[in-house]
C-alpha cells in the first residue's frame, strides 16, 4: 500500500501532462497575441506572450521623411514561384506585382490605363495589339525596357523550358508572334482575336531578359522586374527594397517617383490565429486572409483596422449534379431553392462580414445584374408544397419519399472548413431537414475521396478568382466541353451564351448577353450562389493608403507607415 | 494517519464514479440530460458567453454548448469503448495463444509486435484513419490496431509468468488436455492486470479519438463528437473560447476519472 499514494499522484500527474499536451497542442494552432491563457501564447512557437506594451521595431519606425517605413506583410500560404511566368497561385501574385509590371493597368471600373506602355492600337478584329512603350523604363538589373525586351517575355512564356503555368499561357491562347516594330513600339499577333487579351495583360509581367538568360530556372530565386520594389533575399521571410530608379507608375495611382516604402517583407504565417495575432502583438504590420469573427473583434480593437476588396468573378455557390434524375425537375430545384435560407447562413457564419452572393457571378463585373439583388427566394412552405406537388410524401421518420425511395441529397465539400464552407453544409443539412429533404454531408480533402465522390454527389460547392468573365464561365463551370463542366450543367442554351459573349467585342452587347445568363439560372434554379469573398487584410493602423487593384490584389506603392 | 488517507482516496474515487455515471447517463438518455436539442440554430443567440440559459455558451452556429457536449457523448463513448474492447481482445488473445505456446510461435508473434511498435500508435491510427474513408468504424478500427501491441504484450508477459507456476506443472503431468489448462487456469488467472489496463485504455482511446476528430480525421455527423467540437471552435478561440475550453475540460475531468478508477481497480485486484 505503500506506493499507492505516489503511484496514483504520479498517474494522475501524468495524466493532467497528457491533457495539458493535448489542450496545447491545440493552442499551438491558435495562439493570440491578446490570448487571457499563458499556456497558450508559451505553446506556440511565433507568439509574443501576449505583449503589446512593447511594439516591435519593424512596425514602429521612426519617421524620418514625411512618408516612408518599413511593412512587414504576413502571407497565409507559401508563393509557389518569383518567377511571375510561373506562378499559379494567387497569393505569388502578391508578391510578384511588387516587383513587376505590366504593359497596361486597369482602373477600379476595369477601365484600361497606360502603364509600361504609353498608348496602344488595336485592330478591328482584336488580333493585332500594337503598343507605344515608356521609353524611360529600367529593369532592376540596369538593363533597358523595351520593345525587344516585351517580344523576349512572350517567347519566354511559349518556352517549354520556362515551365510557364498554365493560368498564364492560356491568357494568351492563340498567341502568334510579337514584333518589334523600333526600340519602343512592339505589335503582338494573334490567331483569333479576343476583347480579353488587353484585359489580360494587365495581368501580364515583363522580367529582365538579361536576368532571365543568367538565372535560367534560377529566376525564380533571384526575381528581375521593372516594379517598384526591387528583390532582396528569399530565405524565411521574403524582402524587397524600394527601387529608389522608379518613375512609371501608372496615373492612377497616388503617386509618382519611388514607393514610399523603403523595405517590404512578406512573412509566410499559415496558421489563421497566429497571423491574426502578428498583428495585435505589432509583430507585422499588416496580414491577409482575416477570419470573420476575427474581422469583429480587430474592428473594435482602437490601434488596428481591417481593410478589405470584394473579390470578383463565380462567387461560391452549390452546384447540383445533373447527371442525377432529380435535379432535371424544375420544380425540386426550386423547392430545394425555397429551403435554404441562405440569408441566415451568411449572416450566421460570416457575421455580416461577407456579403450574400444575389448571381452566379459577382458585383463588381461590368455585366452584373443588380436586379437580382435582395430576391430572396427562402419560403420552406413554398418548399414543402412544390415537393408534395412532385410526389415526395412526408414518411413515418419525417424525410420524404416517392415510390419507396427517400429525398437524400449527398453534399460533398472537398475543402478543409476554407472561409467555413464546412459549416454551410451542416447549416444546409439542418435546414433541408425542416422539409424533409435528407442531407448526408461528406467532408474529404483526400484526392482520391474526391475523385470518386466528384462523380457520385448531388450538392458541391465551389468559386473561381477572376477578373476576365468569359473564362470564368468557359473554364469548365458552366460550359460544357468534352461533356463535363463542374456544374454539370450540358445546358444547349448556356452553351450558346458563353459562345456569343466570348467573340462579342461590343461591351454593351456582352452585357446584355451576362445578363440573360444571369437571369436564366435565376429563373431555372440552376445553382445556389452563396456568398462573395472578401480579400481582407487586418493592418496596425499606422499603416496608410495600402490600396487594391481592381481584381482585389494589394497594391503597396502608395503605402507608408504614420 | 492512515484513516485520512484512504478517506480521501476514497472521497477521490466516489466523485470519479459519479462523473464517469453522468457521462454514461448522458451517453444513455441524452435528452434527459440536455436542455436544447443539439442541432437546434437559434440564430438570434450566435456566439452567446456561459450563462444561467446557456451554461457552456452558445457556438457559431447558435447551439447550446452543453447540449452539444451531452449528446457528443456518446460517440465519444461508443468509439472509446469499441476500440478498448477491439484492440483489447484481439490482442489479448494473440498474446495469450504466444506466450502460452512460445517456441517459434512467440518469436513470430514478438517480432510483428516490435515491428508495430516502432511506429507511434498516433501515427499509426492517423495513417489508417486516412486511408479509409471518415467513418466511426475506421475510427475504432485505427485506434484498436494501434493498441494491439500493448495489450498483447501485458498478456503474453502474464500468461507466461502464470504457465511456469507449480500448479500448472502438476496440471500437466497429471495430463490435464492443453486447451482445458489455457482457459481454466492460464487465462482466468492472467485477466486481473488486463482488465486495469483496458480501463485505462479507455481513457486513452477517448484522447487518441479526440486527437484524430481534432486532426480533421473525424466524421462530420448531425452531432459532433468531442474532439470534432475541440476542433471546430479552435477557430474561435480568442472570440468565443467556450466553444473549445468545455469540452477540453470534459474530456480532461473524464480521462482522469477513468484513470483514477483504474487505479483503484488495481489496488483492489492486485494489491501488491
Amino acid at each position: 500500500m505503500k506506493n499507492n499514494l505516489a503511484s496514483r499522484i504520479l498517474s494522475a500527474t501524468l495524466a493532467i501532462l497528457l491533457l495539458a499536451l493535448t489542450v496545447a497542442g491545440c493552442a499551438a494552432d491558435k495562439p493570440s497575441g491578446t490570448a487571457s491563457d499563458a499556456g497558450t501564447a508559451s505553446a506556440a512557437p511565433e507568439a509574443t506572450n501576449g505583449t503589446r506594451a512593447v511594439p516591435d521595431e519593424t512596425a514602429d519606425p521612426a519617421p524620418i521623411d514625411a512618408k516612408g517605413g518599413n511593412l512587414v506583410f504576413a502571407l497565409a500560404t507559401t508563393p509557389d514561384h518569383l518567377d511571375p511566368h510561373r506562378a499559379g497561385l494567387a497569393v505569388s501574385t502578391r508578391v510578384t506585382n511588387a516587383l513587376f509590371d505590366s504593359l497596361v493597368a486597369l482602373d477600379e471600373n476595369g477601365g484600361f490605363v497606360p502603364y509600361l506602355a504609353k498608348s496602344w492600337e488595336v485592330s478591328d478584329d482584336y488580333s493585332v495589339y500594337t503598343f507605344k512603350l515608356r521609353d524611360d523604363v529600367k529593369f532592376h538589373d540596369g538593363t533597358p525596357f523595351n520593345a525587344e525586351a516585351v517580344v523576349f517575355n512572350f517567347e519566354r512564356l511559349y518556352n517549354p523550358e520556362t515551365q510557364a503555368t498554365g493560368n498564364i499561357t492560356s491568357l494568351f491562347s492563340g498567341f502568334l508572334s510579337g514584333e518589334a516594330l523600333d526600340e519602343f513600339t512592339v505589335q503582338l499577333n494573334f490567331s483569333v482575336g479576343s476583347p480579353s487579351f488587353l484585359t489580360n495583360l494587365a495581368r501580364f509581367a515583363f522580367v529582365s531578359p538579361a536576368a532571365s538568360d543568367k538565372y535560367g530556372d534560377q529566376f525564380t530565386r533571384n526575381p528581375v522586374g521593372t516594379g517598384a520594389f526591387r528583390f532582396v533575399s528569399y530565405d524565411e521571410d521574403i524582402k524587397l527594397e524600394r527601387n529608389p530608379d522608379y518613375n512609371w507608375a501608372p496615373e492612377i495611382r497616388g503617386h509618382q517617383g519611388p514607393a514610399y516604402l523603403e523595405t517590404l517583407t512578406y512573412k509566410i504565417v499559415a496558421e489563421e490565429a497566429t497571423r491574426v495575432g502578428s498583428v495585435e502583438s505589432r509583430e507585422v504590420s499588416a496580414a491577409e486572409t482575416v477570419p470573420p469573427q476575427n474581422v469583429l473583434s480587430l474592428r473594435a480593437t482602437p490601434g488596428l483596422q481591417v481593410l478589405e476588396k470584394l473579390t470578383l468573378g463565380l462567387p461560391y455557390t452549390l452546384f447540383y449534379n445533373f447527371d442525377k434524375p432529380i435535379w432535371n425537375n424544375l420544380n425540386v430545384r426550386k423547392a430545394i431553392r425555397a429551403g435554404v435560407d441562405i440569408g441566415t447562413i451568411v449572416q450566421t457564419l460570416y457575421l455580416g462580414t461577407y456579403p450574400r452572393a444575389w448571381s452566379i457571378i459577382s458585383p463588381g463585373l461590368s455585366g452584373y445584374d443588380a436586379s437580382l439583388e435582395n430576391k430572396d427566394h427562402y419560403d420552406p412552405e413554398a418548399a414543402k408544397a412544390l415537393l408534395e406537388a412532385e410526389g415526395w410524401l412526408v414518411g413515418a421518420d419525417g424525410y420524404r419519399e416517392k415510390d419507396g425511395e427517400r429525398l437524400k441529397l449527398h453534399y460533398f465539400d472537398n475543402s478543409p472548413n476554407r472561409e467555413k464552407r464546412n459549416d454551410i453544409a451542416v447549416m444546409v443539412r439542418e435546414q433541408l431537414k425542416e422539409i424533409g429533404v435528407e442531407v448526408e454531408v461528406e467532408i474529404s480533402t483526400d484526392g482520391y475521396n474526391q475523385l470518386v465522390s466528384i462523380r457520385g454527389f448531388d450538392v458541391m460547392g465551389n468559386s473561381f478568382l477572376s477578373g476576365d468573365l468569359v473564362s470564368s464561365l468557359r473554364g469548365n463551370f458552366y460550359y460544357t466541353e468534352g461533356g463535363f463542366s463542374i456544374a454539370h450543367l450540358n445546358d444547349p442554351k448556356v452553351n450558346a451564351w458563353i459562345d456569343q459573349v466570348a467573340s462579342e467585342f461590343d461591351p454593351a452587347k456582352a452585357e446584355v448577353i451576362y445578363k440573360e445568363i444571369q437571369q436564366y439560372f435565376d429563373e431555372n434554379a440552376l445553382t445556389l450562389p452563396i456568398y462573395v469573398f472578401p480579400y481582407t487584410v487586418a493592418a496596425i493602423e499606422e499603416v496608410t493608403d495600402l490600396n487594391f487593384d481592381f481584381l482585389g490584389y494589394p497594391v503597396f506603392y502608395d503605402t507608408y507607415i504614420k | 494517519m492512515k484513516k485520512l488517507k484512504l478517506s480521501l482516496s476514497d472521497a477521490l474515487a466516489v466523485i470519479s464514479g459519479l462523473f464517469i455515471a453522468f457521462i454514461l447517463l448522458c451517453a444513455i438518455a441524452p435528452g434527459f440530460v440536455a436542455p436544447y436539442s443539439p442541432t437546434y440554430m437559434n440564430v438570434a443567440d450566435l456566439l452567446q458567453a456561459p450563462s444561467l440559459t446557456h451554461l457552456f455558451g452558445t457556438d457559431y452556429f447558435g447551439r447550446d454548448v452543453f447540449s452539444v457536449v451531452v449528446y457528443g457523448s456518446r460517440d465519444s463513448l461508443i468509439i472509446g469503448v469499441a476500440s478498448v474492447l477491439t484492440g483489447g481482445i484481439i490482442g489479448g488473445i494473440l498474446g495469450a495463444l504466444a506466450g502460452f505456446i512460445g517456441g517459434v510461435v512467440d518469436t513470430i508473434f514478438n517480432r510483428f509486435i516490435e515491428i508495430l511498435m516502432t511506429i507511434p500508435g498516433i501515427l499509426l491510427a492517423l495513417a489508417i484513419a486516412a486511408a479509409l474513408r471518415p467513418s466511426l468504424f475506421s475510427i475504432v478500427l485505427a485506434i484498436s490496431v494501434s493498441s494491439i501491441p500493448q495489450y498483447s504484450r501485458v498478456m503474453r508477459g502474464q500468461v507466461i509468468s502464470i504457465k511456469n507456476r507449480p500448479y500448472i506443472t502438476v496440471s500437466n503431468s497429471i495430463g490435464t488436455r492443453g486447451a482445458v489448462i489455457f482457459v481454466k487456469h492460464v487465462l482466468l488467472n492472467s485477466w486481473s492486470p488486463f482488465l486495469v489496463m483496458a480501463t485505462l485504455g479507455l481513457g486513452s482511446s477517448i484522447l487518441v479519438a479526440s486527437g484524430l476528430s481534432f486532426l480533421g480525421l473525424g466524421i462530420i455527423k448531425e452531432i459532433p463528437d468531442w474532439g470534432t467540437l475541440l476542433s471546430q471552435g479552435r477557430g474561435y478561440l480568442v472570440v468565443a473560447h467556450w466553444i473549445c475550453t468545455f469540452p477540453g475540460l470534459v474530456i480532461t475531468a473524464f480521462v482522469l476519472a477513468i484513470n483514477i478508477i483504474g487505479d483503484r481497480l488495481r489496488d483492489v485486484i492486485d494489491p501488491k
